[in-house]
């Protein structure tokens, strides 16, 4: 998968270059809107990342230029700028995402990857991790054979690990998906919600998959299968 | 018109002349007029008189003769009275100096009794006819020492209503310099009060009674600024204070890291922290952004009907787990529908759930309650815990304000803008926050207008 950084911050720059191609991407670094337009016209990106505010040209024109020229990959725009009149007009050029600065880099690389699955994957009703069985449409949870029971909520976020294997989900983005809290909460609900989880899919058993990324989310995941 | 509406001492002249030069010229015409008349009456009076003496001498003359001769030498020695007598329309006799014309006998003939005026050359005159005998006496006298009176009447009358217009223009002007006089002790003091010195008042008891609400208003204004701009400078060293704690945490653990080789646990362990620190620090940050932007009504309330139950039910789902880790239960009793934003009211919600979690007493309940009636509609969390001392429940909505129980106790997280945010979500919505705490039982009630 390639990517192409469009930001003139050298430092970020770098990070997410660093930080994404350790993540198992190719990625491309422009540090102007010039050269990142010059790139993302020559080559072909699998997903675009656009800071706004650039020298030269910036990430609403670069955006507008691709778009008008049928370039359709996904882009995610970067911005310190969190006013809705920015949102609303990177949503209305095309862009499919929008992160305000500053934002957690497990928050980034969780939509980047929501971005290049959407509409690829047919998605299973069935699924099994190591000796964990899922059967969504039943909402059936099995491990080892034994049945689990599990609360709605339980099984919603049970779903979202598994739907997104091996990906680390930041808190932010578990509360939101799961509970559909769209703002910081100063609580540790979700810490319970996967303590809570964690005793019945985990505690008992001795293969242990979810992952605690500290600092960074949780993740599920075969530790046999790496 | 713009002047006009500027100058108060120029209104204030203009309605002085308006209303003396209205008053005088009316009072000068009435006074002309009544004069006049009265000089006519005093001329008709004077002609009446000779008329009945002109009857008498005709009563005692046997011959028309005789009375002309008669009249004519009873009348020579007054020089102001002309006479003229007809006998139908001959004249029989005319006192010197003076032509009757038939034309005026006619006229005087026509308008029996009454007095007659009408200009002689230079002169105006005033008649009256008399019938005598068969034959008619024409009385008439010069009027002009009274034109002449007033003439110089009428000029020394609008001399003097010119003369008292104008003083009574400047009186106004005076008047409105000294009634306005007052006022310069107040803007002397108004413009000496700057940002460093919103303590100054205004003095209320040399100022004049009508003078006085405007005083207090300005002190009134002026005890606002003192107050919000003392909260200001609070929330910016407040604010100083937030964002220079994490970074000098991170400072001094990265540098003590650096200082010399460690293990990559430890290094590990570091970064971690330091993760931590800037997630606060960036949730700080990203909450004062929103309560700046809802202060300011940057963040304009989407208008949606919004169902105040299903959202408490929805918040519960969230919050339950975390109440039972602490044993408390939660509930939600009534309904009621709002406009506004759904997400903006969820988080103000959320805000006072999370709170009143916090603080609850283990093995207690937390009760969400609604009411609607056709006024208001509110929505209270109750929970059972530490009562909230008076001084701090008056506090309690300001921003970065934690009760010292937060600030040392490693659980109580947040930046304390919780409240600060559910109260600014309130003030865009219209409506707004009350809290009251009294024997171990604290409610926080949202009212929607």
């Amino acid at each position: 998968m390639r990517l192409l950084i469009v930001e003139d911050e050298v430092k970020t720059g770098a990070y997410l270059q660093q930080g994404l191609s350790e993540a198992g991407f190719t990625v491309d670094v422009a540090i102007t809107g010039e050269d990142g337009l010059h790139h993302a016209t020559t080559s072909v990106y699998d997903l675009i990342i656009l800071d706004i505010m650039l020298p030269g040209i910036n990430g609403f024109d670069i955006l507008e230029k691709l778009r008008q020229n049928g370039h359709l990959s996904p882009v995610i725009f970067l911005s310190a700028k969190d006013r809705v009149e920015d949102r609303v007009k990177g949503f209305e050029l095309g862009a499919d995402d929008y992160l305000v600065k500053p934002f957690s880099f497990s928050e980034l690389l969780a939509r980047i990857r929501a971005l290049l699955r959407r509409g690829r994957t047919i998605e299973s009703h069935l699924v099994s991790v190591a000796d964990l069985n899922v059967d969504f449409l039943k909402r059936r949870v099995t491990r080892a054979g034994n049945r689990i029971d599990l609360t709605a909520k339980e099984f919603a976020l049970l779903e979202l690990l598994i739907r997104r294997k091996s990906e680390v989900l930041p808190k932010s983005l578990i509360a939101s998906q799961v509970w559909d809290m769209n703002f910081d909460s100063d609580t540790n609900v979700v810490e319970v919600a996967m303590r809570r989880l964690r005793s019945k899919i985990d505690d008992p058993f001795d293969i242990k998959l979810i992952k605690t990324i500290r600092g960074m989310g949780y993740s599920l995941e075969d530790p046999l299968a790496s | 018109m713009s002047f006009w509406r500027r100058s108060l001492t120029y209104r204030l002249v203009c309605l002085f002349v308006l209303v003396s030069s209205n008053l005088l010229i009316g009072l000068g015409l009435l006074t002309l007029s009544a004069t006049n008349e009265h000089f006519l009456e005093l001329d008709e009076v004077y002609l009446y008189d000779k008329g009945l003496l002109v009857q008498e001498i005709a009563q005692n003359a046997s011959s028309s003769e005789e009375v002309v001769k008669k009249i004519s030498h009873a009348f020579n020695s007054q020089p102001d009275l002309s006479l003229a007598i007809f006998d139908r329309s001959k004249v029989l006799y005319n006192s010197p100096g003076f032509e009757f014309s038939t034309l005026l006998l006619n006229q005087l003939g026509s308008q029996s009794g009454a007095a007659v005026q009408w200009l002689a050359g230079t002169q105006t005159m005033r008649a009256v006819s008399i019938p005598v005998d068969g034959l008619t006496v024409v009385l008439a006298v010069n009027t002009l020492h009274h034109d002449h009176f007033m003439s110089s009447f009428r000029a020394l009358m609008w001399g003097y209503v010119a003369v008292a217009i104008v003083l009574s223009g400047l009186l106004g002007w005076w008047v409105t310099r000294r009634g306005l006089r007052p006022l310069l002790p107040i803007i002397v003091k108004a413009s000496h009060i700057n940002a460093a010195q919103l303590n100054d008042r205004i003095p209320t008891q040399d100022v004049p009674t009508e003078l006085q609400p405007l005083a207090r208003t300005l002190n009134q204004m002026l005890e606002r600024l003192e107050q919000d701009f003392a909260r200001l400078s609070g929330f910016s060293s407040d604010l100083a204070h937030e964002i220079r704690t994490p970074i000098s945490n991170m400072l001094i653990q990265s540098q003590v890291t650096l200082s010399k080789k460690r293990s990559t646990d430890q290094y590990q362990e570091t970064l971690l922290s330091v993760v931590e620190e800037l997630e606060r620090l960036s949730s700080t940050v990203s909450d004062m952004l929103y309560l700046a932007k809802t202060e300011n009504h940057l963040e304009v309330p989407n208008q949606s009907s919004v169902v105040l139950e299903s959202e408490a039910v929805e918040l519960l789902t969230f919050y339950e787990l975390l109440a039972e880790e602490k044993g408390v239960t939660l509930t939600v009793a009534g309904n009621g529908t709002v406009k506004g934003d759904r997400l903006m009211i969820r988080r103000a919600i959320s805000n006072l759930l999370s709170n009143a979690i916090r603080h609850a007493d283990s093995s207690t309940h937390i009760a969400i309650e609604i009411t609607q009636t056709d006024l208001v509609t509110t929505l209270s969390v109750s929970n059972t815990g530490e009562t909230i001392p008076m001084p701090i429940q008056l506090r309690i909505f300001d921003r970065f304000f934690r009760s010292d129980q937060a600030r040392t106790h490693p659980s109580f997280e947040g930046a304390g803008l919780g409240l600060a945010i559910t109260k600014a979500i309130m003030q865009a919505h219209g409506g707004s926050i009350a809290v009251n705490s009294e024997q171990s039982k604290t409610v926080f009630t949202l009212l929607f207008l």
